[in-house]
């Protein structure tokens, strides 16, 4: 039996070069790193995008993220009817409050033209849960980002309190 | 790009985590800027030439920098051009004009030393 170096080969008695012992943890553990990856492609695409409160396409594309400040991320986005629309899940931030949780919010982006008849700026919206038949409303995201600036800076009224609170979709994830 | 060592400046991003946000690489520092202030800035856009350009193109069309682009790298000269179109504007929030500043500051550094600056938005 040859020697088994940390250079990758060893001696061998056959004609053929043997796997050291690293090389063949380096890649136990590579593959195992790449199930993991398919698991979590997996739990993302069939298992989380269920849990949004607005249909996910099987399709839309996903982008997957552990954030500096200590939360986890997941973005759905899409494109549908001329809006382009974004379902965000995120574990709780440090600004939030602790009784929010894991939580979704739901966007949708009408693009600007900038010239034309049709000329308008872009128009953004937040999903907020409300108590109409279809159970939500869309809310300007000007309206929104004030309320999102008060918690941060002034301090929000009580109907931005409930704006911030419904439009943040509480996850079962 | 390395990210690794380069300084990360959340002063207009820090209390605004989980919204979304506007990431310029410029020099040595990443800024992460929360993207309420660019729709504070933007959302009433002006126009040179009859036409949008700069981050009020990308900011109201979707694109470049606030496209699917990982790192849209910035024309420095045509978004300074821009950013100076709203130097007399109100906003809303008051940080709105550092944010304006810094970003001006940003181009005229990147034009200056000629370096390359780059944004997208997460």
């Amino acid at each position: 039996m040859g020697r088994i170096g940390k250079t990758g080969l060893g001696g061998g008695t056959s004609s053929e070069p043997q796997e050291s012992i690293d090389q063949v943890e380096y890649e136990t553990l590579a593959s195992e790193k790449e199930l993991a990856l398919e698991a979590r492609e997996a739990y993302l695409k069939n298992d989380l995008r269920l849990d949004s409160p607005i249909k996910i396409p099987a399709d839309a594309k996903i982008k997957d993220e552990t954030k500096e400040a200590g939360y986890d991320q997941v973005k759905y986005t899409w494109e549908s009817e001329g809006y382009k629309y974004e379902s965000r899940w995120h574990t709780k931030t440090p600004e939030a409050p602790d009784y929010q949780g894991n939580s979704w919010v739901v966007q949708r982006t009408k693009p600007g033209i900038a010239c034309g008849s049709n000329a308008r700026p872009k128009q953004e919206s937040i999903m907020v849960k409300d108590d109409s038949p279809q159970g939500y409303r869309w809310v300007d995201k000007k309206i929104w980002n004030r309320a999102i600036h008060a918690r941060n800076t002034s301090g929000r009224t009580t109907e931005q309190k409930e704006l911030l609170d419904n439009g943040h979709w509480k996850s079962k994830k | 790009m390395d990210i690794g060592n380069q300084k990360n400046d959340m002063t207009f991003y820090r209390g605004y985590e989980g919204e979304k946000e506007v990431i310029i690489a410029a020099d040595d520092c990443v800024i992460h800027i929360w993207d309420g202030y660019f729709s504070d800035i933007f959302g009433n856009p002006l126009m040179k030439n009859g036409k949008w350009s700069g981050f009020t193109r990308d900011y109201n069309e979707s694109i470049n920098s606030y496209g699917e682009c990982i790192e849209w790298a910035i024309d420095s000269q045509e978004y300074l051009e821009d950013l100076m179109l709203y130097t007399k504007q109100d906003f809303d929030f008051n940080e709105s004009r550092d944010v304006l500043e810094l970003l001006i500051n940003i181009m005229q550094n990147a034009i200056k030393k000629g370096i390359v600056v780059t944004a997208h938005t997460n």
